[in-house]
């Protein structure tokens, strides 16, 4: 089986736990305009067959140090869940990490069999959602819902002006957090323009010009998260 | 302490330096050659050693001396040291630069003046011409010049590089010493040599006198109460030592400097790369005898740090001064005086001596915390690093015995010693597989001259393709021969010139023998260095020309061609070259055609005996010379254009690995560091964003847990991990910042580079260099990920 993959590399506690093997898989399905890696957003990158990097990741164990592994990240990583499955069945040993959007059908599948789910719950609004990012809230809800019946997972939040820093979001982050069952943490992941440079090399607009969120913001989301008893972090 | 605050030392050590710095001439090393010229017939009935250590006497005797009013010790390395040394001359040119194989080029190195006369400079020049050293050296080189104007291998007479134990002279005094030979008996050999080394000694307490004599007319002269006090203090001090031992950690320092400048003085011109060795295991006794505070020891141990600078560009190069590490328990053996080191060096950030740490398993948070600021302030001097863990397992299996494992240290750049046992000759022979296999491609003729070098080979172009691997190591078995001859000659030519004084402090009043003898063993560890250049550069090549013939067959025959058209005219052929796997990217064909390369190669050059019968000692280290060799390489199949570098030590071609540092760390780790009893070399360029920590400290911390464990701590590394790796974080647009603008980036004029072993100003390299170490920060090799 084939996957394809647009970056590879190491990197340590960012992207789940102690230094991991991370993966970069091409095409997503949401086009959020403040995507740092916009050249994942379609399927291309290199081919390689799963064989080749269940190779990789074997001889890069000695690599994994402070509880690390594998994290499969995008693009949107689930949509090649068929391959990203077969890679994690053939390697018990290994731990293995997703950072997913939660909005794809086949989230469940892939994840269930990671031990670390890191989702991304950019905002609680259903139609600024689907109108910015093309996503269905309901698919990530839901699969926010359904994989805390077995896992603890780490949500992050772009916190992105204009997007989704009002105080009716918070409001509405807040009242989802309440609604869930299950252990899981929260990141606030501030706008940042870290992938502004890649929009213009792939030759695509770069649309955000008001994105940056004020210290102020910020420390009122994080503090009344906790106030609302619930629990955040910073990686 | 009586002498003033801490601060206040500091500030004098700081003016010191500033005064050292402002010195535009070194002539003291004329001098030198002048007054054992002088003294020749005088002595002419005496065996070399005997005479040699006279004249030491004569040169402590009579060489002019001085104490700076900013001193706080007396002594100088001045003397000994001529302004020669290339990469910090500003008139240094790859094009142009031949090896310092010629003795009497340093009389280039003198400016003429009234004093120095341009006649008086030639007949000095002439007189050494005729010199037996000279003489015979110069035959070495001429019997090989087919071999070394080029560079299939070089060879060079090594002065310097080693770690004298001063440790005995320091706590019972010299004169304990001199007694210790007398009570000593032995044949003939050894009664003359230790009779040679009682000299030598002498020389030191003649040179304490005189330096005492001044201190008290200072004292007497002295513009302020300040002044006399450090003068009286000197004095007080030369009273006692170095002819007798050390009481307190001034006392120690002030023997300390007096015997190095005579250790020195003994080799002058340019004993480069004496090195201190476990610095702070020598001094702590005397802090702690004493309860000196932190402050008040670093401040004392600025005042050493600047002795080890000379003139306008810290000519005195690759003095090597260790920190830390562990005993052969594997007790920790970090102490007061390892912080106060620190401390010195971080707040004088000077260009010499540089600066080492040893590393374990179980060294302490605070090491790794201090170490933080040194790597996260742009401009500042970095430690190499080394891995105790790792180097004592070598050591022992080359045999060291297990009570001097503790006592390994670095002589220069990278060079594992045991301090005050082991005469390494580190950097006798220089191997360039680069060309060896250019030669070996080319059937004997090279690229660059198309001059006949070695033998010749008619077969034809697939031929030589399809037998690469036994082609070469045949060639590089004849060239090592070769070269490990020339090698002895040139260490029997130095023979020529013993050191009594050096034999003294290297074991030699036990032995009796001179510690340069080529026929009896003067020091009790013995070897002779080999420093091999090319390796991922030859390894990736046998793999292109594996992809080669199994891809495209029908352009095997082109590719020879190709090369010696430095690939005009197959470009196409060259990027598809350029496209094969590379070592450095945990790619199992590459890597594990470059470990076979490195082992096969140290294997050939440890079946190779030196002088005394001891082994060649693989050293996988290339200081600079990766640039000054590469010169004179031709094209080669890895797509590597002709006279383009090669790889640094054993670090992938700069651009060829290009996964980031994980990956890399994974291909150097399988390489097999048991084989490099000489040492090897290994740089990171790391941009500072890497890391994420708050403080230099927490930095300092991260630094280990990203970099250094999974490098030398790994506990899934099969085998002996990698035991050395020097860093620069910083990035290449930082540091063309520095260059358009140093007067905004680098206001004090020093801006502190690691480049090789040694750390160096960066503004007073030479342009070559500057940018051979921006070329090598070679970011894609040890980046994280963009997204």
């Amino acid at each position: 089986m084939m996957i394809n993959i647009f970056e590879k590399g190491f990197n340590y506690s960012q992207d789940g736990p102690g230094n991991r093997l991370v993966y970069h898989l091409s095409g997503c399905n949401m086009f959020c305009p403040w995507c740092s890696n916009p050249e994942g957003m379609e399927k291309g990158g290199r081919q390689y067959s799963t064989d080749e990097i269940i190779r990789e990741i074997q001889s890069s164990a000695p690599m994994f140090f402070d509880g690390g592994g594998v994290t499969f990240t995008g693009g949107e990583c689930t949509l090649q869940s068929e391959a990203v499955i077969e890679i994690i069945n053939n390697l018990p040993e290994i731990d293995f990490c997703i950072e997913s959007n939660a909005a794809t059908k086949t989230f469940l599948s892939v994840a269930e069999k990671c031990n670390t789910v890191i989702v991304d719950y950019k905002s609680p609004c259903a139609e600024k959602l689907k109108k910015i990012t093309g996503a269905d809230i309901s698919v990530v809800e839901n699969n926010i819902r359904n994989i805390l019946k077995t896992k603890k997972i780490h949500i992050r939040i772009p916190l992105i002006h204009s997007f989704n820093d009002d105080d009716d979001s918070l409001e509405k982050f807040i009242d989802f957090f309440n609604s869930l069952c299950g252990d899981f943490d929260i990141e606030i992941l501030p706008y940042h323009e870290y992938g502004k440079e890649k929009w213009n090399r792939i030759g695509k607009e770069y649309s955000v010009s008001d994105g940056f969120v004020s210290k102020e913001t910020i420390k009122k989301f994080i503090e009344t998260l906790k106030a609302n008893s619930i629990k955040v972090i910073k990686t | 302490m009586k002498i003033g605050n801490h601060e206040h030392l500091t500030n004098l050590a700081k003016e010191l330096f500033k005064e050292e710095r402002s010195l535009k001439k070194l002539d003291g090393w004329f001098r030198i050659k002048e007054f054992r010229r002088e003294t020749d017939e005088q002595f002419a009935d005496l065996p070399a050693v005997e005479k040699a250590g006279q004249q030491l006497k004569i040169i402590a005797e009579k060489l002019p001396i001085s104490i700076s009013r900013y001193a706080v010790f007396a002594g100088t390395q001045r003397d000994a040291f001529a302004r020669s040394y290339a990469l910090i001359n500003p008139a240094f040119r790859v094009e142009t630069f031949s090896g310092y194989c010629d003795p009497t080029a340093v009389y280039n190195d003198i400016d003429e003046d009234a004093e120095f006369t341009k006649e008086r400079i030639e007949k000095m020049r002439a007189y050494d011409k005729e010199t037996p050293f000279v003489k015979e050296l110069s035959s070495v080189y001429e019997k090989y010049t087919e071999y070394t104007d080029e560079v299939a291998f070089f060879v060079e007479q090594v002065t310097g590089h080693v770690i004298p134990d001063f440790r005995p002279a320091i706590k019972y005094g010299v004169k304990h010493l001199i007694a210790e030979i007398d009570k000593k008996e032995g044949n003939d050999k050894q009664n003359s040599h230790r009779r040679a080394m009682k000299s030598a000694l002498e020389a030191v307490i003649i040179l304490a006198e005189r330096y005492r004599a001044l201190a008290l007319e200072k004292a007497e002269n002295a513009e302020n109460e300040d002044e006399k006090c450090r003068m009286l203090n000197i004095a007080e001090a030369l009273e006692k030592v170095p002819a007798n031992g050390a009481k307190t950690l001034f006392e120690a320092i002030q023997s300390f400097i007096l015997l190095w400048q005579v250790m020195c003085l003994e080799q002058a011109p340019n004993p480069f790369a004496f090195s201190v060795g476990n610095a702070d295991r020598i001094f702590e006794p005397y802090r702690a005898m004493e309860n000196l505070s932190r402050e008040d020891t670093a401040a004392l141990l600025k005042h050493l740090l600047v002795f080890y600078n000379v003139a306008d560009r810290s000519w005195a190069i690759s003095q090597n001064l260790i920190i830390g590490g562990k005993d052969e328990n594997g007790n920790d053996l970090t102490n007061e005086t390892s912080f106060a080191l620190f401390d010195a060096y971080y707040d004088m950030n000077m260009p010499q001596p540089i600066l080492s740490v040893k590393l374990h398993k179980n060294t302490p948070d605070s090491v790794y915390e201090a170490m933080g600021r040194f790597f996260f302030t742009p401009g500042c001097l970095t430690p190499s690093l080394f891995n105790d863990d790792a180097m004592f397992e070598v050591l022992a299996k080359n045999g060291v015995a297990a009570n001097d494992l503790a006592d390994y240290s670095i002589a220069g750049c990278q060079e594992p010693l045991i301090m005050g046992k082991d005469s390494g000759n580190t950097t006798n022979s220089w191997f360039n597989l680069g060309k060896i296999l250019e030669l070996t491609l080319t059937g004997g003729y090279s690229e660059i001259t198309g001059k006949k070098i070695g033998n010749t080979d008619d077969s034809s172009a697939l031929e030589k393709l399809q037998n690469i691997r036994e082609k070469f190591y045949k060639n590089a078995e004849t060239y090592a021969t070769l070269m490990t001859d020339a090698a002895n000659g040139c260490s029997k030519a130095l023979s020529l010139l013993p050191v009594p004084f050096l034999s003294a402090v290297m074991g030699g009043i036990e032995t009796g023998y001179d510690a340069r003898d080529t026929v009896d063993q003067g020091t009790p560890y013995n070897g002779s260095g080999c420093l091999i250049h090319g390796t991922s550069v030859v390894a990736d090549s046998f793999v292109a020309i594996d992809c080669l013939l199994k891809d495209r067959p029908e352009d095997a025959e082109n590719l020879i061609e190709a090369i010696r058209n430095n690939f005009e005219g197959y470009e196409e052929l060259r990027e598809y070259l350029l496209s094969c796997p590379k070592f450095g990217n945990n790619n199992d064909v590459a890597d594990k055609e470059a470990v076979e390369v490195t082992s096969k190669i140290a294997d050939i050059v440890a079946s190779k005996k030196n002088y005394l019968g001891n082994p060649f000692r693989p050293d996988f280290s290339t200081p600079s010379t990766h640039l000054l060799y590469g010169y004179w390489v031709g094209a080669l199949p890895d797509g590597r254009k002709s006279r383009e570098m090669l790889n640094y030590g054993i670090d992938p071609l700069h651009g060829d690995a290009n996964q980031g540092l994980g990956f890399r760390t994974l291909s150097q780790m399988k390489l097999p560091y048991d084989k490099m009893t000489g040492g090897c070399a290994s740089h990171l360029g790391i941009d500072p964003k890497y890391f994420k920590g708050e403080t230099n400290e927490e930095k300092g911390l991260e630094f280990r847990t990203k970099v250094l464990n999974p490098l030398f701590f790994n506990p899934m590394q099969n085998g002996i991990s990698p035991f050395y790796t020097y860093l620069n974080i910083t990035t290449p647009e930082i540091l063309r910042k520095v260059l358009d603008n140093p007067k905004k980036y680098a206001p004090s004029g020093v801006y502190i580079m690691r480049i090789h072993g040694t750390f160096v100003n960066f503004l007073d390299l030479s342009p070559a260099i500057q940018q051979d170490i921006i070329t090598r920060l070679d970011p894609k090799s040890t980046g994280g990920i963009e997204c």
